[in-house]
């Protein structure tokens, strides 16, 4: 039977980290864009007309989503923790691939090679959307570049001395 | 390093995979929400409609590649690459009736032309027409900037929609000045001019037709509610102004009907029957059916913003436009109108229609 234990802390602690940092990732989309996304589509609240994270909730998403991630592949490829460097970087590499895919030409590419199969699984099925109606953003670049920096320090201190 | 201390903490590797399902699909899932599933929604907020739309085509599925032949001169069939980009400025009146303003067709665009002539022509063949820099127009009207290109194998022909002029250049090299859209377009039934002029010219046709079958059916979005009131709508056509041309009605008449039940939905199909329809300002004869299939639509739950409307779907899904139909000139003397050989013109298969909210 898998018990957590003492020496499971480091992922406990990241993993719980992880956890917090998503659902204020959700808070953002619930609170500040009333249900205006796919996976709060059923989130009736009207918009208040204050942003309640401001113009920093335009970016916080795109910060945190790098964080939270980094954070659960470092929880799981603990006894790594040299692939750290890695991790942030390839974490980087694919949320800035899925930003630049918003941009022009290559929604449209992306759009038109989806397989049509993806249009029967809800989810999937807003795939093509994401990349034709979303819009890049290069300050949301930066987002993810800053929080790939910050999830190292981070999980750096969670593996201390290892 | 600390290494791992037995196999068992290999499998945590596999924990990598469900990881990264999850990430790109919070991802995916933080794109726009959709009225497909409005939950308990009573009420539907009034529509709203954007100022501006970005727009796709894309082929049929299937092998019905949209052609046009020319009174049986020649065939030209139209593939589009992947997707067509390009965005609409329009206006809604306080009804939500549409009136299109103005265009771009977005750089990276691409159709692959395949030209086959009855007798042996230089310009048969395939070739690429790419667009290189956003063209800009006024809808029906000609375009005022941007850049394309036609290519073959082996050669390249730059052009460029300048304020004053149309420019073309051959390999980078000298380039040649029209100084009028019509000039430039009109090379292409012109059989003394080169070759690689003329393919630009029917490069250049080929997009603005395009485009103009896409407006044209762009143009009936507004209408689609009303018929499912009162399918099948008949609408009368204009009357011949004279003795029509030989078996042809004096007033024709075009049946659009619902396919659907219920509301307007998703899937829905409908058929744009044309019998003998005149049009007395173009002075054409348009006969034979287009047929709309697979209707989507999705409209903000709460805002009630129009997010996207069309025909078919961005990738590969069934449905589209697809015509089966004859545009003939008329011509008229004395007042009897016929039909010159030369100018009937059959347009067969179509496309996929998206209209998206940016």
């Amino acid at each position: 039977m898998l018990v957590p234990t003492r020496q499971h802390r480091p992922e406990i602690g990241m993993l719980f980290l992880a956890t917090l940092l998503l659902a204020t990732g959700i808070m953002v989309y619930a609170l500040d864009r009333a249900g205006a996304v796919y996976f709060l589509s059923d989130w009736t609240t009207a918009p208040t007309g204050t942003a309640i994270f401001g113009p920093l909730g335009d970016h916080v998403p795109t910060f945190l989503h790098p964080l939270v991630f980094i954070l659960i592949t470092a929880a799981v490829l603990r006894p790594w923790p040299r692939l750290l460097p890695a991790i942030c970087a390839a974490w980087f590499a694919i949320e800035c691939l899925f930003e630049l895919g918003q941009m022009a030409p290559f929604d449209a590419h992306i759009a038109a090679a989806l397989p049509s199969w993806f249009d029967s699984v809800p989810v999937l099925r807003i795939t093509a959307d994401y990349f034709t109606r979303g819009t890049y953003d290069p300050l949301d670049i930066l987002s993810i570049g800053l929080g790939t920096v910050m999830a190292y320090p981070i999980v750096r201190a969670f593996l201390r001395g290892e | 390093m600390t290494k791992p201390r037995n196999s068992a903490q290999s499998w945590r590797l596999l924990w990598l995979i469900p990881v990264a399902v999850l990430a790109a699909l919070s991802i995916v899932a933080t794109g726009s929400s959709s009225s497909d599933d409005p939950g308990d929604d009573d009420v539907d907020p009034p529509l709203n409609i954007l100022p501006t739309y970005n727009f796709f085509m894309a082929n049929l599925t299937g092998n019905n590649p949209f052609t046009v032949s020319v009174a049986s001169a020649y065939t030209v069939t139209v593939d589009i690459d992947g997707l067509f980009p390009g965005s609409v400025n329009l206006d809604a009146d306080v009804n939500n009736i549409v009136t299109f303003l103005s265009y771009i067709v977005r750089s990276s665009a691409r159709v692959d032309l395949t030209l086959t002539s009855t007798d042996p022509s230089p310009l048969d063949g395939t070739f690429a027409v790419i667009v290189t820099e956003d063209i800009n127009a006024m809808v029906y009207g000609e375009p005022v900037s941007g850049a394309f290109e036609v290519v073959t194998p082996t050669e390249t022909v730059s052009v460029s929609i300048l304020a004053d002029s149309i420019q073309l250049t051959l390999n980078g090299g000298a380039p040649v000045v029209y100084n009028t859209w019509e000039e430039f377009t009109n090379l292409f039934d012109d059989e003394l001019q080169e070759a690689w002029q003329r393919r630009a010219a029917l490069g250049a046709g080929a997009i603005g037709f395009v485009v103009e079958q896409f407006f044209s059916m762009a143009d009936i979005f507004d209408e689609l509610e009303a018929v499912t009131f009162a399918s099948p709508v008949v609408e009368v056509c204009d009357m011949f102004t004279g003795t029509p041309p030989e078996g042809v009605l004096a007033q024709g008449e075009i049946v659009v009907t619902w396919l659907g039940s219920g509301e307007l939905s998703d899937g829905d199909d409908f058929s744009w029957q044309f019998n003998q329809c005149w049009d007395a300002d173009s002075n054409e004869l348009i006969d034979g059916m287009v047929s709309l299939e697979n209707y989507t639509e999705t409209i903000d739950a709460i805002t009630g913003i129009l997010f996207e409307i069309g025909f078919g779907g961005l990738s590969g899904q069934p449905g589209g436009v697809v015509y089966d139909m004859t545009i003939s000139d008329t011509v008229e003397n004395q007042g009897i109108f016929t039909i010159p050989p030369e100018g009937v013109m059959t347009i067969d298969g179509g496309f996929a229609l998206i209209i998206q909210s940016p």
